[in-house]
């Protein structure tokens, strides 16, 4: 198993109805992108935390660790916001004067970086909690239920199945191409890479006619209709959405008391 | 003994000319095991799609149960119900990431109730053993777990006659006698009807009732695995070979001279040719 499907199909939520789980996220990321606090923020990070290890009973060491993941990408992206061009005399944290303008990082730059990031991270930590007890499959089920085109979401479900296929086949003819040498220096690596490109493009072809044989053998008639197993019932998350919610108004209100 | 499924000089012509089958007779008797033997593009796998109606023979009849199949949308869907083909890569099968769903997609397709479509997925999974896999995504599963979840996905739709295009290709050799041992459950419990196109020489006397023996596109012989094994020369000349067992038999009899039944290809049966010859020896 690659990327969370490890988490997932572990997960203590994994036979929950998805939709209950779908809700919980979609309604926290809206209201941590509505509100826009800090406070609001780093509350949903520790409670979706808190949800995730509890509810899910995934380690908390884990989450820590797929909270890292996108770091980098949320400081890159910040970085701009923080640091900027200002007039001389603006009020200034930190920075320095190059000719005309001082260049670093002013009060207000600081601000809106640090309500940027953590917006962000709070909506990452929201999608995790999906992701971290959902196993793909359910969530395109449940996208499905919301009237989601059904064409959009079966193309959605095949993908998903031959991406595992297609890395498979894409790994065994690169260790073929190695185990000759395909890849010792830089112009052979390049045709070796052409080569499978080509190669795995002309399998999914002939994959593809396959498959279609298969999926008509056993009667179908263009679509591609299935039975999902039955979910456990989401009240418990659903419950666990209105608290959450709960929590999250009442740390706006209180933030907003105080700066008042 | 009667025939279930049959086909009268079928014949298959492909888009780019390939002449695949040329007027095969086949016949597949009721709650049996037949096996198909033939060298790699002796039209085993076009028989295959023509028998379950994917394919559409150029000429010739197949026969389902006595009746020629009809090629219009309801004939073909009956025809799908009743025939099953269990594919020899299960990663063309296997559509879904999801186990169960997977399973359930040729019962859904048959319009039934939700409830019996479960009581069919939990059935076929008992029956394959593979109820433990439900929690797991089809890309998790090994090769022959996958070769159980796609026949699985077969069963539910309860045909009369299953197919199996190599289902020991690829598998060590408990997984082989696990899958035939499925195989000969479905035969004897179900009185499912069963053709299997192997390459594995050596299962064939162990589980088949009939065998046919497929070149160029039509059957050049058929019978008992005991009368296919008494013409080695035949075998030989389509790029086969006799059972381990035999050829030993076959060697004790023609070169050394001893008195044993060259068509004895199971253990078995040597056992037993072995046992006598011994006796008779004290």
């Amino acid at each position: 198993m690659i990327g969370t499907d490890k988490y997932s199909y572990a997960s203590a939520l994994r036979r929950v109805q998805p939709q209950s789980k779908l809700l919980l996220t979609m309604v926290s990321i809206v209201l941590c992108l509505t509100l826009d606090s800090v406070a609001v923020s780093l509350l949903t990070v520790v409670l979706m935390a808190a949800v995730i290890c509890c509810m899910g009973k995934i380690a908390l060491r884990d989450f820590v660790h797929m909270m890292i993941l996108p770091m980098d990408f949320l400081l890159l992206a910040t970085i701009t916001i923080f640091i900027g061009r200002f007039e001389p005399d603006a009020p200034q944290v930190l920075g320095i004067v190059i000719g005309a303008h001082r260049y670093g990082i002013s009060s207000a730059s600081a601000v809106m970086g640090a309500h940027i990031f953590l917006r962000s991270l709070a909506a990452i930590a929201s999608v995790y909690f999906l992701v971290l007890n959902t196993p793909m499959t359910d969530i395109s089920w449940a996208l499905g239920r919301l009237h989601v085109p059904p064409l959009f979401i079966q193309l959605m479900e095949l993908i998903y199945r031959f991406v595992f296929v297609l890395y498979e086949a894409m790994h065994r003819i690169r260790t073929a191409q190695a185990s000759r040498l395909g890849y010792h220096g830089l112009a052979r690596s390049y045709r070796s890479t052409g080569t499978l490109v080509a190669v795995l493009f002309a399998r999914a072809y002939h994959k593809s006619n396959r498959i279609s044989c298969a999926l008509e053998s056993r009667g179908y008639t263009g679509n591609l209709q299935t039975l999902e197993q039955e979910y456990e019932s989401g009240a418990r998350v659903r419950y666990a959405c209105i608290g959450i919610t709960a929590l999250q108004m009442l740390c706006f209100a209180a933030e907003r008391l105080v700066c008042a | 003994m009667s025939t279930m499924m049959e086909t009268k000089k079928l014949t298959y012509r492909y888009e780019d000319g390939t002449e695949a089958l040329r007027g095969l007779d086949f016949a597949a008797e009721r709650g049996k095991i037949t096996g198909l033997l033939g060298a790699n593009g002796a039209g085993k796998s076009t028989l295959f799609l023509n028998l379950n109606g994917v394919l559409t023979p150029e000429s010739g009849t197949v026969l389902l149960d006595g009746e020629p199949v009809q090629y219009n949308r309801k004939g073909i869907l009956a025809l799908r119900q009743r025939v099953g083909i269990v594919f020899q890569d299960p990663d063309d099968q296997l559509f879904s990431a999801d186990v169960y769903r997977d399973i359930s997609f040729g019962a859904v397709n048959l319009g039934l109730p939700t409830d019996e479509v479960r009581r069919r997925v939990e059935e076929a999974m008992e029956q394959t053993g593979i109820s433990d896999l439900c929690d797991k995504p089809t890309h998790a599963l090994s090769y022959g777990q996958k070769k159980r979840v796609a026949i699985a996905g077969i069963l539910v739709m309860r045909p009369d006659v299953m197919i199996l295009d190599e289902p020991t290709a690829g598998l060590d050799p408990s997984g082989v006698s696990d899958i035939m041992h499925l195989l000969t459950r479905l035969r004897d419990e179900l009185g499912m009807t069963i053709v299997v196109a192997t390459h594995d020489i050596d299962i064939v006397p162990l589980y088949c009732d009939q065998v046919y023996l497929l070149s160029g596109g039509v059957s050049c012989a058929h019978g008992t695995p005991e009368e296919l094994f008494s013409q080695p020369e035949l075998l030989r000349a389509h790029h086969l070979r006799l059972p381990r067992i035999a050829h030993l038999m076959e060697i004790l009899n023609k070169k050394d001279g001893l008195d044993v039944s060259p068509t004895a290809a199971t253990i078995s049966q040597a056992r037993t040719q072995i046992v006598k010859l011994m006796k008779e020896l004290v």
